[in-house]
């Protein structure tokens, strides 16, 4: 009987003893633990058109369906689609890191309406222009005035390469700030009128791809 | 008699192992006019100066061509595209001298190529260069991958032989690749998902 009491006694004092222990060990070790997932990145890109600050889209009067093209005027500044109002943003949402490149395709269109003089009617003699380079300030062979700074090279394809990467982050791109006035003759005899139907395209992609997708090499953005 | 002295010395024992216990983690020394009290180890665990969730998501892994962008880096971008993890364990100025333990599970899934970095000194760093020593001279694209999983299998060892000091910070990247043949052989890589469990482990210097 005695033996028992002692040994439920030592049983008693273990497990005393090992409670304290656990207490002790546990306070002093500290541990956590994180299941990280990992996935592929990805990139949402949205190009918006704005005539002043109105936002303008497939369903405005200024887009024309058949040619899938916005209608600008480059003549004159008192009207509402004025080249010098238009402005492009350029949302690039990333995950991951981007190469950029786009083009503007644009044509010039210039109408020359004759004065109607008395028993003489001429029909107006309409023409697709060509816009020659001006300043820094505006894309090359274009009157749409840039409104990044960023370096553009431009492609033998007609594409303006953004040079540096676009690494990882939330961009809001001012492609386009306003454009340059197209001054078209004004006679006696005839006055010209214009527009430029214009849209872009914007194509990015993964910036170890570029050479694949778009078949340039790494020199060409030291060019 | 005897049993008195049996139980009186299982209570001297008792008192000694409790009181050792107890001035391990609440040590308190009263005098006239200060008192000592040993601190909790408290510490902050972040990944990229965010704090460290249970779950948590990454969603910028790139996958690359190993010959192309790895070896060879043709694109010039490696540095842009890899996943950068900056883990940062920190420990508080009132804590003891701590042990750190890490443990990393899931570094060696097919498809996913992860390089730990663990290092302070070298300025300005190539990751590219830093890739390329791991796998050195080494020709067969298993073995270079089995040479990466052995480099990060050392530099785990070289984390957890760290003993933080109060108010020191412990630092290191995972640098995530994703393989392009490899993944093709699991399936469509854009659907793809990877886990990794990282555990960490503090313990008193003295204490284990």
């Amino acid at each position: 009987m005695k033996t028992k009491k002692i040994m439920l006694l030592y049983i008693s004092i273990c497990f005393f003893v090992l409670s304290l222990l656990s207490v002790s060990f546990a306070y002093y070790q500290k541990s956590q633990s994180t299941d990280i997932t990992l996935e592929t990145g990805e990139i949402n890109l949205s190009i918006s058109f704005y005539l002043d600050d109105m936002v303008i889209d497939e369903t405005s009067i200024y887009y024309d369906q058949a040619t899938k093209s916005y209608t600008f005027d480059i003549t004159d500044e008192e009207v509402l689609n004025h080249i010098s109002k238009v402005k492009v943003m350029v949302h690039v949402d990333t995950d991951i890191a981007l190469k950029m490149r786009f083009k503007l395709l644009q044509s010039y269109v210039v109408t020359r309406t004759y004065h109607i003089t008395e028993g003489e009617t001429i029909p107006p003699y309409t023409r697709i222009i060509q816009i020659p380079n001006h300043s820094d300030t505006y894309y090359p062979y274009s009157l749409f005035k840039k409104g990044w700074a960023n370096t553009l090279i431009l492609g033998d394809d007609g594409y303006l390469y953004v040079k540096d990467t676009l690494l990882k982050g939330d961009y809001v791109i001012p492609l386009i700030e306003g454009g340059l006035t197209y001054y078209g003759q004004s006679h006696q005899t005839f006055e010209e009128t214009g527009y430029v139907s214009f849209n872009l395209i914007v194509e990015v992609v993964q910036s170890n791809r570029y050479e694949a997708i778009w078949g340039i090499n790494a020199s060409f953005y030291n060019s | 008699m005897k049993k008195k002295w049996i139980i009186l010395l299982l209570i001297l024992v008792l008192l000694s192992l409790a009181s050792s216990t107890y001035a391990w983690f609440t040590y308190v020394q009263r005098k006239s006019l200060v008192s000592f009290v040993s601190n909790d180890i408290s510490y902050s665990f972040e990944i990229n100066d965010e704090p460290v969730m249970i779950n948590m998501l990454i969603d910028d892994l790139v996958y690359v061509d190993f010959e192309d962008d790895i070896l060879n880096n043709h694109s010039n971008e490696l540095e842009n595209i890899v996943s950068i993890q900056t883990f940062e364990v920190k420990l508080s100025p009132s804590a003891p001298y701590s042990k750190v333990e890490f443990d990393i599970e899931g570094l060696n899934q097919l498809g996913l190529i992860p390089i730990i970095v663990y290092q302070t000194e070298i300025e300005p760093f190539n990751f590219h260069a830093y890739l390329l020593s791991i796998i050195d001279s080494i020709q067969e694209k298993e073995a270079q991958m089995t040479s990466i999983h052995a480099h990060n299998e050392q530099m785990i060892v070289a984390l957890n032989e760290k003993i933080l000091s109060p108010g020191e910070s412990l630092t290191y990247d995972i640098y995530l690749l994703g393989d392009y043949d490899q993944a093709a052989v699991i399936g469509d890589y854009k659907d793809l998902t990877y886990n990794l469990l990282i555990s960490l482990r503090l313990s008193t210097n003295l204490g284990d």
